[in-house]
């Protein structure tokens, strides 16, 4: 499933020297992260080594202490999360986000809204995509764990993003569900012309989808590759091991 | 998406020719977030109307005169509904918008028929004027990231420190062309609502101005549905909802909640004009606590996420309270008291969405609220 | 003077001239239909014009009666309340008015300026009073003045203000400033001294008040070396006591209403502060001197147009027929007897005038009317419909009795002369309405 980057592998997103201090703690620590357009990456590591912090940076939500973020080439340090957005950034968020007192239609409608393209078709075209056709009309507390997640998947999709961040997409997920959305990400990236960057820690899902692994570990990256060069390190066993005495 | 038509209520007896009229008049303002879309609730509402446009014929010029006293407080309440019921932004001071638009009406209303003998602009004055002022306050809020119970608190402060404020403008010196403040006794003879130029004048007597604020109130409502069943309506739910994920795609939070917050503060100020002008008498309690707790009370009475809850719960509470008082005097309060926590512990929704159900139970729901995707607006 | 007030006789034809255009042809036409639909309900008139008249039925003179007995102003209020069933009773005991019964409808306003409008607008346009009565602060006449003034209502208003009122409708009972303060401020500059410091409620009577009270201290070639408004809304007057100590001035002015207010007398005796005090709003309203431990209000020195313990021969008969009717007063304030006179003087003109047309007995009170109360003589002033009143002069003693120094007779509301002609510049269908503030 791996492959080399697509495209003329200019990165679609660049960190400089990105850090994050709150008060004595130092989340992220002097990043420096190059994500190649068309990639499907994957950042892990143990409990606490920063990879919400380093998230919460990209979409704008934190602000840094220092260093820059690049997006295609453009400054974007200072720019709120709307601005992001409509620059072609996604966010699917890490505990579930959706509308929880609409249907269905009506959470897909609120992206879909903002396209040009007709509100009704898009609608239909994402939820086909998410395997949640059958049930715009629904409430959405009547789908599965499993299909709100796709809901919510859906829904970041539904802005038509070129960097999609995914946080933990498959937890609560049967293997089964963490397939298809495997499935799901790479026909995204390959149809869509996307790059995705997904925090996850279940290793087969990384396997299943990543071309390249990110280690963080105390807000540094630790180590960098493919999954099966990672995977072996006994450093990054060592790091993952170590968070049972107390690595939090 | 399925083509098939669920059944609508009434369809059975109603003939398809009404059925399909009603349909094609009403749709723009149909929509899941509204209660009653179906031919019946449209029918109900234009006997309503039509009731409403008939009630000065058989009734006497006080109970006219009382009952628009009534219906100028509802806009209050509908402004509260859509920043509030709609937005999620609880605002505990829309009566400071509601004062300045009255007081506005008074000083420019005051001033104009010197020179008109009509009060003409005085009323888009006193909107205007206090959406502007919502503009300036929900900037600090919205854009300095205030949210939740500190947005209630900011603004019962503002409220508050504009009825201290305006308390204090007693003496001749408070005087802003023709118009004397009053400080706590208040500003007094202002104008009834009068169009046209000496000596083309069209005044507002009672019966007229019932008319008008009635024909306000019927626009008003089916600009409201108009509104939150659009992409619009969607959007401010969406913040209601949920703001960070709102805001992950794309939308600039704080500039809808500010847009927001300036369209209730316009019709809270459009309220008090009315509300000035009918009454002739505006004074600075209107900004008070007391008064700032009723439009919070009604539409939770009512039902903060539909506009019907708005009109009812401010109609029907005003009128309990009148009738009340003038029965034994300081019950009134305490009734108003019971009702509120009955309300919010058996029908948390509100009285209209409790009963709207109800009646769907019995009469089956409208295919708007069942079935979401009409031809949407691209 | 030199101000303009043409303005204020446009802006009020403007407001009531459509409206007692409407609700003339409105009341007859309406009732007329509601007549039918309702059959006799009694809501109907005799006769639609002239905005009021007679109530329901023919027979009853009706009269409208606003005294609020609850709510922050229930203490004016009850006394009130108390002077109205009286001499409604005492009339109706002499065979009524004109013969006809008299009915009393008084409703509670609560102290709440929206309740005394709404009740304002029941009274005149459905109960069609004869006469409407009451109201205790001046936000509440304000609130009722436009509803009086649309429909014609003839009104009297009983209670201490600030002053200023010009109005065809209304005929005001209550002493004003300029009437109380030239006695009280002439006796205290002549017998303590010349600096002065104000206390004053913060709103609009506490700072014309304090305005009067500047005027006639310079002109007694007196000074006021400092002035002090208090929110109706503070109970702690600590740093006040500490800014009068400071400027230590020969006496104080107290104009200082309300129950937050009256905690101040415990609150500067229990600090010492041992100055002689004036007030023209104390004790005869609030009465003071009953509810509060001595000697707080000792070396207090007031002017009322009435105080319960006035020694005539008149007022004593008064209280005592007040007192065997409503054995529970706690007072008989100033509030209580010029309801009353308002309700006498009402019957006076009444049966002067041979009918309760308003119109008609609005002139008969313009006249120059004198009349014998519990407190002397009395006339009311056709060109300002305010009354002339004796002032009476007090001491408040260490136990809180009262010593009366002094009475000044038939002090006449000549600054208002200056201003208002209602007699002759104001008609009934053409009338003045307003509010002179520019003390």
């Amino acid at each position: 499933m791996s492959s080399g980057t697509r495209g003329d592998g200019t990165p679609i997103l660049e960190t400089d020297g990105l850090q994050k201090t709150f008060g004595g703690l130092t989340a992220v620590d002097r990043v420096d992260y190059r994500l190649p357009r068309g990639d499907i990456q994957c950042l892990i590591g143990p409990n606490g080594a920063g990879k919400s912090t380093f998230f919460g940076l990209l979409t704008g939500k934190l602000r840094p202490t220092g260093g820059t973020i690049r997006y295609n080439g453009e400054d974007i340090t200072g720019l709120m999360p709307h601005e992001r957005v409509r620059r072609g950034i996604s966010l699917k968020f890490q505990t579930l986000n959706i509308y929880e007192e609409l249907r269905v239609s009506e959470n897909l409608r609120v992206p879909c809204q903002r396209r040009d393209e007709d509100t009704r078709t898009l609608i239909e075209e994402v939820a086909d995509l998410v395997d949640l056709t059958g049930k715009l009309d629904q409430p959405v507390d009547t789908l599965s764990y499993g299909e709100q997640q796709w809901l919510e998947i859906g829904m970041s999709i539904a802005v038509d993003p070129e960097l999609l961040l995914l946080d933990e997409p498959t937890a609560g997920m049967t293997v089964e569900e963490t397939e298809r959305t495997g499935e799901l990400i790479q026909t995204l990236v390959e149809t869509r012309d996307m790059t995705a960057l997904v925090v996850e820690h279940d290793i087969d899902f990384v396997r299943q989808i990543a071309e390249q692994v990110t280690v963080l570990h105390n807000g540094e990256v630790f180590r960098q590759g493919t999954i099966e060069d990672v995977a072996e390190d006994p450093e990054v066993k060592r790091i993952y091991l170590g968070e049972e005495y107390g690595g939090d | 998406m399925s083509e098939k038509k669920p059944t609508l209520p009434g369809n059975e007896f109603l003939p398809s020719i009404v059925v399909d009229g009603l349909d094609r008049v009403f749709a723009p303002f149909n929509g899941p977030n509204t209660i009653g879309n179906s031919p019946i609730f449209w029918i109900a509402f234009l006997l309503v109307a039509l009731v409403a446009l008939a009630y000065p014929a058989v009734t006497t010029p006080f109970r006219v005169l009382n009952t628009t006293g009534y219906v100028v407080w509802i806009f209050l309440a509908l402004s509260l509904t859509l920043i509030w019921g709609y937005t999620g932004i609880f605002s505990f001071g829309q009566t400071a918008f509601f004062g300045l638009g009255g007081y506005t009406f008074g000083v420019v209303a005051k001033n104009l028929v010197q020179v008109t003998g009509a009060t003409n602009l005085a009323l888009l004055a006193a909107v205007v004027l206090p959406a502007v002022f919502a503009v300036v306050v929900g900037y600090f809020m919205f854009y300095g990231r205030v949210s939740g119970v500190y947005v209630a608190i900011i603004t019962l402060a503002v409220t508050l420190i504009l009825e201290l404020l305006f308390g204090r403008t007693a003496g001749p010196q408070y005087t802003i062309g023709a118009a004397e403040l009053g400080g706590f006794n208040g500003m007094t003879n202002i104008p009834s609502l009068a169009f046209g130029i000496e000596p083309v004048l069209v005044e507002l007597d009672p019966v007229p101005m019932y008319y008008f604020v009635v024909g306000l109130l019927i626009a008003g409502y089916l600009a409201l549905r108009y509104v939150v069943n659009s992409n619009y309506g969607y959007v401010l739910i969406a913040v209601r909802e949920n703001e960070a994920r709102t805001e992950m795609f794309g939308y600039d939070i704080r500039k809808i909640k500010l847009q927001a917050f300036a369209i209730g503060g316009a019709m809270a100020g459009l309220s008090g004009a009315l509300f000035a002008s009918w009454n002739n008498f505006i004074s600075p309690p209107v900004m008070g606590i007391v008064t700032a707790a009723l439009p919070v009370i009604w539409v939770t009475v009512g039902g903060r996420q539909t506009i019907l809850g708005a009109i009812f719960g401010a109609l029907g509470l005003q009128f309990l309270d009148s009738e009340l008082a003038a029965a034994g005097s300081e019950f009134s309060v305490v009734a108003l008291g019971v009702i509120l926590l009955g309300v919010i512990l058996y029908f948390s929704d509100g009285v209209v969405p409790a009963i709207a159900s109800r009646i769907e139970d019995r009469i089956g729901s409208s295919p708007d609220e069942s079935v979401v995707l009409e031809e949407s607006d691209a | 003077m030199g101000r303009d007030n043409s303005w204020r006789n446009a802006s009020d034809a403007t407001l009531t001239n459509s409206r007692r255009r409407f609700l003339k042809t409105a009341a007859g036409g309406s009732v007329g239909l509601s007549a039918m639909l309702a059959g006799c309900s009694g809501n109907g008139n005799g006769n639609g014009g002239n905005g009021g008249g007679n109530g329901g039925d023919s027979e009853t003179i009706t009269i409208g009666d606003l005294s609020p007995r609850s709510g922050p102003n229930a203490l004016y209020g009850t006394p009130m309340h108390n002077s109205a069933q009286l001499a409604v009773e005492e009339m109706n005991e002499n065979g009524g008015l004109l013969g006809r019964e008299v009915e009393l409808v008084d409703p509670d306003p609560q102290s709440d300026t929206g309740v005394y409008q709404e009740q304002a607008r029941r009274l005149i346009l459905e109960d069609q009073v004869d006469v409407l009565m009451g109201g205790v602060t001046s936000a509440s006449r304000e609130a009722m003045r436009p509803t009086i003034s649309e429909n014609q209502q003839l009104y009297f208003y009983p209670a201490l203000y600030e002053g200023g009122v010009c109005d065809e409708y209304i005929h005001l009972t209550g002493p004003t400033p300029s009437q109380q303060m030239l006695p009280l401020v002439q006796y205290m500059v002549e017998e303590f001294g010349t600096e002065v410091y104000t206390i004053a409620a913060d709103y609009n009577f506490g700072q014309i008040s304090a305005r009067w009270a500047e005027r006639y201290v310079g002109n007694e070639g007196g000074e006021i070396i400092g002035e002090e408004f208090i929110p109706l809304d503070v109970s702690d007057h600590g740093s006040t006591i500490n800014n009068i100590q400071d400027a230590d001035p020969d006496w104080i002015m107290s104009l200082i209403v309300g129950s937050n207010h009256v905690p101040f007398y415990s609150q500067a005796e229990s600090s010492g502060l041992n100055k002689p005090m004036a007030s023209t709003v104390s004790i005869g309203s609030a009465y003071e001197h009953i509810t509060v431990d001595p000697p707080a209000l000792e070396s207090m020195y007031t002017a009322w147009n009435y105080m319960e313990e006035i020694p005539t021969d008149a007022n004593e008969d008064f209280v005592s027929r007040y007192r065997e009717r409503f054995p529970e007063t706690e007072y008989l304030n100033q509030h209580g007897f010029s309801h009353y006179v308002s309700y006498k003087l009402y019957e006076m003109a009444v049966e002067e005038a041979g009918t309760v047309e308003m119109p008609e007995v609005n002139d008969v009170l313009e006249s120059g009317l004198s009349i014998s109360t519990a407190a002397g003589e009395l006339s009311l002033d056709p060109a300002t419909h305010h009354l002339s009143h004796n002032i009476y002069l007090a001491e408040v003693g260490e136990d809180h009795s009262i010593n009366f120094l002094d009475t000044t007779e038939n002090v006449e509301p000549e600054w208002l002369r200056e201003r208002c002609s209602l007699d002759t510049e104001s008609t009934w269908d053409d009338p003045t309405s307003e509010f002179f503030t520019d003390v």
